[in-house]
């Protein structure tokens, strides 16, 4: 059951800020509540305060503005994953929107609550991440703007301060012809695995290349040595290249034997789905050369 | 701060307006109530289960503005202002909905426990899609857990269902 | 079966019943939410509301018990620990050790039960729960029945002195001149860890009022009497003075009977003169029961044509730290060890052994799934070192038609022991199974350059053999009412195979009267019907031959008023349709009940009773065979590992199906429940602790998991003992699954994998793509 405690609900970010920095430790911030809820009925969290953010308009929204598409931190997972300008401008993310939890999750959840609850077991960060996405946040001092990628810092641990909340996501769409891929497998009811990748071909090899991984490590990341690898790579080097790559993945994501599987059985899936990226991105690219 | 540190006493209520099934009720709810206390407990309609209370089984799901929702994990004071429909209000009077009638002459539930979440689920796809494949029901409803194996006669219904709503010219009749 | 060129198989053609039958009672209730499971019923006016006091340890010494800050606590009403013990006892086994309802001197698992604490609200009776400070010392855990049973691990119950729960043999002839002469031996050692029921409504829920001379109870159990006799014998009152409602029940699979929180509320209902109200959490229900995690070591020698000559087989059980069910389950272990094969020599020996994990007790298909995953491993290893195919082995090796099995068995036994004749052909069931997936029963044959595939499939085939159900007694009463509607009085829970449609269906057969105007009762036992459970295959047996026998008395008394009023003698009255019949005239029931004095009810009473010998040379009476095939397809994802059923088929022969429906749904539902297991489930024991006592971390078959392609084959084979010649199914499907699977394993990439659940990791593992797992 959980616990009594009150709500405030303000109207704008300034104002919530201000509650947040009023209330201090006592509070949380409380959107869709999908994550927060569960942890309070368990008597995980027993928060005095719930800040309601649900009442500020400029926290929903999503606005394709020419550049970036611009994501509310109260859109819900179920509004990412059917709105056509998600789909046209970053469908990486959208792809990552319709694999989460179930259809009550993603009617619930916010995509904003889901980064900042930083559960590695996630499916947005990933894919965001080749993206170069980046949040805003916004405390009594104002907003800031900082990518995803310093935004995340461990399991449940963002770069938020206490008193601050985040408000956007700003999505840049991949540039022109580079093509997409999600890949995720999941064991029990949350992702076990997961990779991104965007490409840009040339000539059936790899021009430009982004990757992240994510539910392994403490936090979602990008691969960026990786990366460079692959660079100038055909699909089957590129492949070979990855398979051999399980000493970097595991000084990078530091795999944990748990439930779900092995150290080593974590590694070798995300190699498998960040091979399975990277030639469904390139399958995707405008350059179509590379076919096989 | 809350005064006692064993949060036992409800320290704020919400006033709380909504239509559950098409009638309106209206009450002071406790902030940390959720949505399934008060739809079993106030308004007495017993039929969303109390299953896993985490977010996982959907035996508690209900409609919110025709949204499939968790309500063991939805606090009843977001509930003001909106519509509700409750497995109690899926069938129209005496006439059971085409999902209701696949149910039964299917088989397609057992114990009975998970079943008006899976209706609910159900009606909310076909809502959306009233010819829908196999893995696109599979996909729809995989947070319906039925532990007494369902399943196939489940998928079924859906799809015999799909197809009377087709007949009858469109899936926003009922429910 | 018509062949259906696009599937590559056959297609299952449904019975004629399926079009004409009748919907089941009980679903218009349950699509539209009006069915009721305890959450549901109206409470009694002045309720109380209990929580427990667990222990968090799965070993540990109880220091003390402080009750002090809890009881403080305003609202707060009532507790029962060891220290609240006074005159109550629970004498559950002969053995001391197993005698009380709380914890005495130690906690033995993870969420043992120390205490209860009750409330005038639930909020405070959880938070006086947390409010209970108690004094552990903790002790090492022991986790498998292997080191329970290691000569020097330390008792679980000091007074016992040792960890073996139980021991049983079954053996004939020579094992070891068996070895001697077989032409190749095969050894290898199977296994199944703990895994929980999991129905959606929670475990252990209960209402209980003591608070007259009658002890009354609301609880959802699959067994009234058990919950009765278990309370009459701890609170020393007779069985007329406990009365049991049970309401729908949300799914049981063997976790819901009597409990220890169950008798607790009682005490405490008394103690307090007020009802207690106790609901379990999600993550509680976990510790209610569990399935025995079992090791099936087998050893098989064989000719070199493949005939079996001996068969030794040692299983290890994991009984939990408790001892219920335990002799059955043991002995279930032994006399399943040789599953359905005709072994000339044979010796099986089963052990028991308490550790400290949710007490294990009955499972859908108790004690069977288990020890028939290994011998049908087993044998599949055997046929395949052979060369021989899955199928020609099982048609030369398992047990005849028309041959009786062998002599001994353990105690307490439903397993295929018996000496009366097998009425089914193997064979001829085994192929219709392997039909229905487009497959003739042999090994799939792999060309090399397969290996670099991303995809394999495999086929699997494995068969399973009931000796119908364990004993019991049915009562029934059927009684008709002055609108003309009978209403059946009974004790067999719903809990979700169509126990009252079945009931339904054949008193409006046996009477002649439509199922319109037959009312099925619920369970109460103040009527003093008493009834074995529903559970073990028995209720369309069972309850179906009392209410049956109950009809043909009613019947009776019908067909003499009928004679009475109208003329004629009885014989020459029929009943059709609900419509009295002799030479012309015609009187309906309903106008002959109204014809007949307020004083004369029209009532049959009906009794059934399966007793005798399990084993042994003379049978058991009234039981029957009850055979299942499965064969399943599956396909293997080689760079990750994932397995996907990609067609299954089940086979059952029910003699004569009483609703078709209903029959498929227990064939499908329970090959879904041994899905689960076969691919996902497992509870975790380690660092000490039950690691994964809750939703998030327990995989249950969704939908998804299910292929499109699930058929059920019915027979109407072989006629059983039941009503109109049923038999019983419910529980013929679940223990092929895995083995099923584990053979299409084998089938897709050469090797044998030995413990379940088949995940991912462990095919990649065997595959050779990751190093084998550490021990």
């Amino acid at each position: 059951m959980v616990s009594p405690f009150r709500v405030v609900t303000p109207t704008t970010v300034p104002e919530a800020a201000a509650e947040m920095e009023r209330l201090g430790d006592a509070a949380r911030i409380y959107a869709g509540g999908a994550e927060l809820l569960l942890l309070m009925r368990n008597g995980l969290l027993e928060p005095d305060y719930l800040v309601n953010i649900k009442q500020v308009p400029s926290l929903h929204g999503i606005n394709w503005d020419g550049h970036v598409l611009r994501v509310g931190a109260a859109v819900t997972h179920r509004q990412l994953e059917r709105d056509p300008q998600v789909h046209a401008h970053a469908p990486t993310l959208g792809e990552a929107e319709h694999h989460i939890g179930n259809i009550r999750v993603r009617t619930q959840g916010t995509l904003g609550g889901n980064l900042a609850f930083a559960d590695p077991h996630a499916d947005p960060g990933t894919a965001l991440l080749v993206h170069d996405a980046s949040v805003t946040v916004e405390g009594p001092r104002g907003p800031r703007q900082l990518l995803l990628d310093d935004f995340f810092v461990s399991t449940y641990e963002t770069a938020l301060e206490p008193d601050e909340l985040l408000t956007e996501v700003q999505v840049p769409p991949l540039p022109f012809g580079w093509g997409w891929a999600y890949e995720r497998i999941e064991r029990f009811y949350r992702p076990t695995v997961n990779a991104a990748a965007a490409i840009a071909a040339n000539d059936g090899r790899i021009a430009e290349v982004r990757l992240a991984v994510g539910c392994v490590g403490p936090r979602a990341l990008r691969l960026r040595e990786l990366e460079e690898k692959l660079q100038g790579l055909n699909l089957a080097d590129a492949k070979r290249v990855i398979g051999e790559s399980s000493e970097y993945l595991v000084e990078q994501l530091e795999p944990v034997g748990d439930l779900l599987g092995g150290a080593d059985y974590k590694i070798h899936v995300t190699g498998v789905l960040l091979a399975r990226a990277v030639e469904q991105a390139l399958a995707r690219t405008g350059d179509r050369d590379d076919r096989q | 701060m809350i005064g006692s540190e064993l949060r036992l006493q409800t320290v704020q209520t919400a006033p709380v307006s909504l239509m559950v099934n098409g009638q309106p009720w209206s009450g002071d709810v406790p902030v940390e109530e959720v949505l399934l206390d008060l739809i079993r407990s106030r308004i007495g309609l017993t039929g969303t289960k109390r299953g896993c209370e985490s977010e996982v089984c959907g035996a508690c799901e209900v409609l919110v503005d025709g949204a499939p929702v968790s309500s063991c994990n939805f606090l009843a004071f977001e509930a003001n202002g909106r519509e509700h429909t409750t497995i109690e209000g899926v069938a129209d009077g005496d006439q059971l909905h085409p999902v209701q009638e696949a149910f039964i002459r299917n088989v397609a539930a057992q114990c009975g426990y998970c079943t008006s979440g899976q209706i609910m689920s159900a009606v909310a796809l076909l809502r959306e899609n009233t010819s829908p494949t196999y893995e696109e029901i599979a996909q729809w409803m995989v947070g319906n857990i039925c532990r007494c194996g369902c399943y196939p006669a489940i998928a079924r219904s859906i799809m015999e269902a799909g197809e009377e709503l087709r007949a009858k010219g469109g899936a926003n009749g009922q429910g | 079966m018509a062949r259906d060129e696009r599937r590559g198989g056959s297609r299952v053609e449904e019975p004629e019943l399926a079009r004409t039958e009748r919907p089941r009672v009980d679903l218009r209730s349950k699509v539209t939410g009006q069915a009721q499971y305890l959450e549901d019923l109206p409470e009694p006016s002045n309720v109380t509301y209990a929580a427990t006091i667990r222990s968090p340890y799965s070993h540990a010494e109880i220091v003390s018990i402080d009750v002090s800050r809890a009881m403080a606590l305003p609202g707060v009403l009532g507790v029962l620990t060891r220290d609240q013990l006074d005159e109550y006892e629970l004498n559950l086994s002969p053995e001391p050790w197993d005698r009380h309802f709380v914890c005495i001197d130690r906690a033995r698992f993870d969420g043992d039960l120390v205490g209860m604490i009750v409330a005038e609200d639930l909020r405070t009776a959880r938070k006086a729960a947390e409010l209970v400070d108690v004094e552990y010392e903790i002790l090492p855990p022991i986790f498998s029945a292997a080191e329970a049973l290691a000569p020097d691990a330390p008792p679980i119950y000091e007074e016992k002195g040792d960890n073996e729960a139980a021991i049983s043999h079954m053996g004939w002839g020579d094992v070891d001149a068996g070895f001697a002469e077989a032409d190749l031996v095969v050894e290898g050692t199977f296994t199944c860890p703990s895994i929980f029921h999991h129905p959606i409504e929670p475990c252990m829920s209960v209402i209980a009022d003591w608070t007259s001379d009658v002890i009354e109870l609301w609880t959802p159990s699959n067994n009234a009497f058990d919950v009765v006799d278990m309370n009459a014998q701890v609170f020393g009152v007779q069985p007329e003075q406990v009365r049991v409602h049970i309401p729908y029940v949300g799914g049981n699979f063997g976790a819901k009977h009597w409990t220890r929180e169950m008798l607790v509320a009682v005490a405490l209902s008394s103690k307090l003169g007020r009802p207690v109200k106790y609901v379990a959490m999600e993550e509680e229900s976990f510790l209610s029961t569990a399935r025995h995690a079992m090791t099936y070591k087998g050893k098989v020698g064989l000719k070199a044509d493949g005939t079996v000559v001996a068969l030794d087989v040692d299983v290890d059980v994991d009984t939990g730290s408790r001892a219920n069910t335990t002799e059955t389950v043991n002995g279930q272990a032994t006399s399943t060890a040789r599953g359905a094969y005709s072994v000339p020599n044979l010796r099986a020996r089963a052990r028991s052994a308490f550790t400290n994990k949710v007490s294990a007790a009955h499972f859908r298909n108790t004690g069977k799934s288990q020890p028939q995953f290994g011998v049908e491993m087993l044998m599949d290893q055997a046929a395949r070192e052979l060369g021989i195919d899955p199928i020609d082995f099982k048609a030369k090796n398992l047990q005849q038609r028309g041959q009786g099995l062998a002599a001994s068995g353990p105690r307490n036994s439903t397993g295929s022991t018996s000496s009366a004749a097998l009425d089914i052909d193997f064979p001829t069931i085994m192929k219709m199974t392997v039909e229905a997936i487009g497959w003739d029963g042999r090994a799939s044959q792999h060309p090399s350059e397969e290996s670099a595939e991303r995809f394999v499939r495999g086929r699997g085939l494995a068969v399973s053999l009931r000796r119908g159900s364990a004993n019991g007694v049915a009562s029934a009463l059927a009684v008709l009412g002055r609108d003309g509607e009978v209403s059946i009085s009974h004790n067999a829970p719903d809990v979700g195979g169509g126990e009252y449609t079945m009931i339904s269906v054949v008193a409006s057969r046996t009477l002649g009267i439509p199922q319109s105007q037959i009312r099925v009762g619920e369970t109460d036992t103040s009527n003093q019907l008493r009834y074995g459970g529903t559970s073990s295959q028995r209720t369309t047996v069972h309850m179906g031959n009392a209410v049956n026998d109950a009809c043909e008395h009613l019947k009776t008394e019908i067909l003499r008023a009928a004679a009475r009023l109208h003329g004629g003698r009885s014989e020459e009255w029929q009943i059709d349709d609900g419509v009295l019949q002799r030479n012309g005239t015609r009187v309906t029931v309903t106008d002959l009940v109204r014809a007949l004095p307020e004083s004369e009810t029209l009532r049959g009473s009906g009794f059934y009773e399966q007793s005798g010998s399990p084993q042994g040379a003379g049978g058991d009476n009234n039981n029957y065979w009850s055979p299942g095939v499965a064969a399943v397809e599956i396909e293997i994802d080689r760079q990750s590992g994932d397995i996907r059923v990609v067609k299954y088929a089940a086979l059952a022969d029910a003699g004569t199906i009483m609703h078709y429906h209903s029959a498929r749904g227990q064939i499908e539902g329970g090959a879904i429940l041994g899905l689960g297991s076969t691919l996902f489930e497992e509870v975790h024991y380690a660092e000490g602790q039950l690691l994964n006592a809750d939703p998030f971390q327990y995989r249950l078959p969704q939908l998804g998991d299910v292929p499109e392609d699930f058929q059920t084959i019915i027979l109407e084979a072989e006629k059983g003992p039941g009503p109109f010649g049923a038999k019983g199914i419910a529980n013929t499907s679940i223990g092929c699954v895995a083995p099923a699977v584990g053979n299409a394993i084998y089938d897709a990439i050469g090797v044998r994998l030995t413990s379940i659940p088949f995940t991912p990791e462990k095919i990649l593992r065997a595959l050779g793509t990751l190093p084998p797992a550490e021990e």
